[in-house]
């Protein structure tokens, strides 16, 4: 089955189609956004298959709640949040133990993540990380959000989303360090 | 907001990954107004899970371990697959006191053959009156219940157990006392736990003997252990897992290692003083992307990890795709010659370290392109 390349519509006419419950405007809603937030899935999930869980989990909430979208940002974030907030379902039902981590040293200079390291390799390394360093820098570093409302998210101490913060960081500039390193040898 | 996190933000703003298409069809499946038709896969888990919650009642109701033993049957019925299917089902009922000594053996200190299956842990604990004749089937991950299900009716596939365990602390917890392991090799074990009755605990000075129980002895880096002790309330255990983490809130507790060695786990409860080993291996990485540049290109265990392994991967639909053994394991994400499609492989391993001692293993290796 291949997917026909959508035909350009704007996301508020695209809205406006699924609210008349146009069946072919929810594929194409689908077909628009689906691998972006794929993407997103992802970066929340240790297991390919994880994500695809979350991402069929996700788009049957954005259809279901679809009214609930006012129109106040853009159609994609709304998307991706209903996405986010999804993942953190998942990862709250883990019950986590989540302990204050000592802050660690700095490592040195950050590293330059060579051009041809796509976001593929990324995701490899960030997959590396545990599940709560994982979850902090996604929220903090991607999505943008403060320590204070990750706090809130994953129901821990502002403290504890800042140390957890500082070590998946740290953790990842390793990880890049070693890839330039694997990059480097093999360009020669 | 540094230049460091800036790269990896924008770099994941364009990343566009292929979605395996049948996923619309899963979606457009649920979606109201369209016919409701039963698929296999995450929708369909709940109607297994209920189907097995009347197994399992049934079960436990009629004999403890009928169900286990049709896993026992079923593993030894067909060799090939006993590899790749072996859960442990860790069975909480109450048993006696001198009992307990027995099956303290069984549990934390299994012969060599036994190896130790770290992948599939669930336990099937009874509601305390089973007035309502209600059972929880508590497990770390949806995925081990689906291994158990699967085993259950005989559909064997593989497992993919081992990275939940990483993640999900705390996965057994519980007020009642212990503990079945039925295991390949001592299918005895099970029929002990048959035997004995559930005993009613009224009397504080008939406690059991205090158990140390590990969730797993051995496995990669990152390794998350759960330890947890068969004492009720338990309130004044302390654990001291060896990796400067303790712990004295509760029955259980939680650790991952991040680094290789032999750890030595402690547990001081009621004045005893219990102790188990475990040990962990260098981390495999799992996930990799064989696009040719150069770059996480090749999946590997390195003989760095102090370990030889024998390991067989499977893709989804469990065709069998790569297989090797020794202390070096490389896969470059071919199979006969081709590269394989993008998504979760599987992969079974049995693991003997330098010492001597054995462990298996399941995962998963994720492959981008």
């Amino acid at each position: 089955m291949s997917l026909q390349r959508p035909l350009e519509m704007t996301d508020e006419q695209l809205h406006e189609a699924i609210l008349r419950e146009d069946a072919s405007a929810q594929r194409l809603l689908y077909d628009k956004f689906a691998r972006k937030m794929f993407g997103v899935c992802l970066r929340y999930s240790k297991r390919h298959d994880e994500a695809e869980d979350l991402l069929q989990e996700g788009f049957i909430k954005v259809f279901q709640k679809i009214s609930s979208y006012k129109r106040e940002g853009s159609l994609e974030g709304w998307i991706r949040r209903v996405m986010v907030n999804t993942a953190l379902d998942h990862i709250r039902q883990q019950k986590m133990l989540w302990t204050d981590l000592e802050d660690v040293a700095e490592q040195g200079d950050e590293p330059v993540i060579g051009d041809e390291i796509g976001a593929a390799e990324l995701m490899v390394e960030l997959q590396k990380l545990p599940t709560g360093f994982r979850t902090v820098f996604n929220l903090f570093a991607i999505e943008g959000y403060s320590h204070r409302e990750i706090g809130e998210l994953l129901g821990i101490s502002e403290g504890t989303s800042k140390s957890q913060y500082s070590r998946a960081r740290n953790q990842l500039m390793i990880l890049v360090k070693e890839l330039n390193k694997e990059n480097t040898y093999s360009t020669k | 907001m540094s230049r460091f996190e800036e790269q990896f933000k924008n770099s994941f703003d364009h990343f566009e990954p292929e979605v395996d298409p049948k996923l619309w069809q899963n979606i457009s499946q649920q979606l109201p107004g369209t016919p409701q038709v039963p698929t296999a896969g995450a929708s369909a888990g709940k109607g297994i899970l209920a189907q097995l919650g009347i197994k399992g009642i049934a079960a436990v109701i009629t004999a403890a371990t009928l169900a286990i033993l049709g896993v026992n049957y079923l593993l030894n019925k067909d060799e090939n697959t006993v590899q790749v299917q072996a859960p442990v089902i860790h069975q909480e009922i109450s048993i006696s006191d001198d009992k307990m000594a027995e099956e303290q053996a069984e549990i934390n200190m299994p012969s060599e053959n036994s190896n130790d299956e770290k992948s599939s842990n669930a336990s099937i604990i009874p509601s305390s009156g089973n007035s309502e004749n209600k059972i929880a089937v508590k497990s770390n991950t949806t995925d081990s219940k689906t291994n158990i299900e699967k085993t259950l009716t005989g559909t064997l596939n593989q497992g993919k157990g081992e990275s939940e365990m990483k993640d999900s602390p705390t996965p057994i917890v519980s007020d009642k006392k212990t503990v079945a392991v039925p295991t390949k090799s001592n299918p005895n074990t099970v029929a002990q736990a048959v035997n004995e009755e559930p005993i009613v605990k009224t009397n504080p000075a008939a406690a059991p003997r205090p158990v140390l129980i590990l969730s797993t002895k051995g496995g990669f880096a990152p390794l998350s252990v759960t330890a947890l002790t068969n004492q009720e309330g338990a309130v004044n255990a302390i654990f001291d897992f060896g990796d400067g983490k303790s712990n004295s809130l509760g029955a259980t507790a939680n650790t991952v290692y991040e680094d290789p060695g032999t750890y030595t786990v402690a547990c001081e409860v009621n004045g005893v003083k219990l102790e188990q080993k475990v040990t962990v291996f260098g981390q495999v990485h799992s996930a990799f992307s064989p696009n040719g540049d150069g770059i996480n290109d090749v999946f590997v265990i390195s003989k760095d990890a102090g370990i030889t392994v024998e390991i067989r991967i499977f893709n989804r639909f469990g065709k069998m795709i790569y297989s090797n053994k020794g202390n070096t394991i490389s896969w470059d994400g071919t199979f006969e010659g081709r590269f394989v499609d993008t998504g979760t492989y599987l992969y079974d391993i049995f693991a003997t370290s330098d010492g001597g001692s054995t462990f298996k293993q399941k995962g998963t290796i994720h492959l981008f392109r």
